[in-house]
């Protein structure tokens, strides 16, 4: 039933915690399911020093997020930008089709953590 | 574990076996599950070892009580991966609720486990409500909608036995002119059944009431409902003055309304009877806690919150203390014919989500109302 990325992240999820010392959240939930992620942010200079993250739902959900913090980690939020769906559609290709709409979550986290315009001295 | 299944299979037989019987089952199938999971489970073994139940053994129903239990609340959490003593690998069919906060409660199943749910549930609907055919008014959404929905899910079993069905609430709407004109149609060609949340069936003789229509179901038709009494805002739905709503306006008696009480997270059911008394099978067991220290098991007939104890989950341990308040009767003779123990939902912990696959459809109907 799950692709070995969704077992892999599963099981060694990247940074699964909430980081008291974040800068910015962003969150998205999928009205269909009720998924929920959450996403931690430490950044400073328009660069992700730190993420952390929480997902409520299944485990395809849990996966992406997952990978998704693996992902932005220590990039410039510029490159961040520049992920594309395809990045996440590539990792996850083996999903079955009630799992994809945690690649559309993931897209969803990507453009909210871009719009958060995250400047050298934004604070939560 | 393996053979567990036999015995699930069994489960409508043990309901009218002496205590010694139903006993002696108990004990022996909680035992072997507690065993596999506390020496699979790296998190329930801490639990365990934090709870001094290391070299627990459980030889006696009071045993059980014993065990340590997970709180509900553990299945909506982000690490709720930790609960599973299979791998994820093993994992066939992620299930959930999700209640007023929004946030889901999933549980894992495996190979076994689904086949010990399937076998479980078709067994106790067998027993409860000898239905081979007629037909289904869903007053839920079907599958297609939400697939992993599980109020919709375990009254969807049902299908394997009816010739056909409807379901009712498309979208975030509730079609009763759709629901009449079934019921029409199929009136003198099928057994017609009413499948779904009591809110919905609660509204529908509502507006049955209001359109002066009255209808008469069949003398085998069954009106089954799962998903609690509440409903999103709050309000409790008067079951009494329902059943007699549902006299008037849809020709059945009492004992064709039949509720059901379960967890997504458990395999497991206490239907009703024909006397509406909830009966809890023998291949589970079910304890009341003290509201205030959910370790201290209260007396027979007292009230306080459920604790379900499900050997048949392979994927996790499904020992698992509610935010459900119940009181129990032990051994009870029912007019039935059953003679097990009973329980009777009274409501929610004082600061308990109101939480339920049914209160999920009422929010997101009511928000469809709004928009």
């Amino acid at each position: 039933m799950y692709c070995e990325r969704v077992i892999s992240e599963f099981e060694n999820p990247f940074h699964m915690e909430i980081l008291s010392d974040c800068t910015h959240v962003v969150e998205s939930t999928n009205s269909g399911c009720g998924d929920e992620a959450r996403i931690y942010i430490v950044c400073k200079s328009n660069v992700i020093e730190n993420i952390g993250f929480q997902a409520f739902g299944c485990a395809s959900c849990l996966a992406a997020t997952s990978f998704l913090c693996r992902t932005v980690f220590g990039k410039d939020i510029k490159e961040v930008a520049e992920i594309t769906r395809e990045v996440f559609e590539d990792a996850f290709r083996d999903l079955e089709p009630a799992q994809r709409h945690c690649i559309d979550m993931a897209e969803a986290l990507i453009k909210k953590i871009v719009e958060l315009k995250i400047g050298a001295d934004a604070q939560i | 574990m393996n053979a567990i299944i036999s015995e699930l299979i069994r489960s409508s037989d043990y309901f009218y076996e002496d205590a010694a019987a139903q006993n002696e089952v108990k004990v022996r199938l909680i035992s072997e599950a507690f065993s596999y999971h506390r020496s699979r489970n790296k998190h329930y073994k801490g639990v365990c070892d934090e709870a001094g139940a290391a070299g627990l053994e459980i030889k006696t129903v009071e045993d059980i009580g014993k065990i340590p239990l997970l709180n509900i609340q553990e299945f909506k959490q982000a690490d709720s991966s930790k609960l599973l003593t299979s791998r994820l690998s093993e994992i066939e069919f992620e299930m959930r609720s999700t209640g007023t906060t929004g946030v889901p409660s999933i549980s894992r199943r495996d190979y076994e486990s689904c086949n010990n749910a399937f076998a479980y549930i078709m067994g106790l609907y067998r027993d409860f409500f000898h239905i081979a055919n007629g037909v289904g008014l869903y007053f839920s959404t079907s599958l297609e909608e939400m697939p992993e929905m599980g109020m919709v899910k375990a009254l969807n079993f049902m299908n394997a036995t009816l010739d056909t069905a409807d379901f009712l609430v498309r979208g975030v709407t509730f079609d009763n002119e759709r629901a009449i004109a079934d019921l029409k149609k199929w009136e003198g060609k099928f057994t017609r059944h009413i499948l779904g949340a009591p809110f919905l069936l609660s509204m529908f003789v509502d507006y049955l009431k209001l359109k002066d229509v009255r209808l008469t179901l069949d003398k085998s038709s069954k009106i089954i409902t799962m998903g609690g009494w509440k409903r999103y805002s709050g309000i409790q739905i008067p079951r009494e003055e329902l059943a007699e709503k549902c006299h008037e306006y849809l020709g059945v008696d009492a004992g064709q309304i039949r509720d059901m009480y379960g967890l997504v997270e458990c395999n497991t059911l206490a239907i009703e009877c024909e006397n509406n008394i909830k009966h809890i099978p023998a291949t589970t067991h079910m304890s009341i806690r003290n509201m205030e220290n959910p370790e201290i098991e209260e007396k027979d007939g007292n009230h306080g919150l459920v604790a379900i104890y499900d050997p048949s989950s392979h994927s996790y341990p499904a020992f698992i203390l509610t935010e459900d308040i119940g009181v129990i009767e032990r051994g009870k003779a029912c007019e039935c014919g059953r003679l097990s123990d009973t329980i009777r939902i009274v409501g929610r912990a004082p600061k308990a989500e109101t939480g339920c696959c049914a209160i999920r459809l009422d929010r997101q109907m009511n928000e469809g109302e709004e928009a």
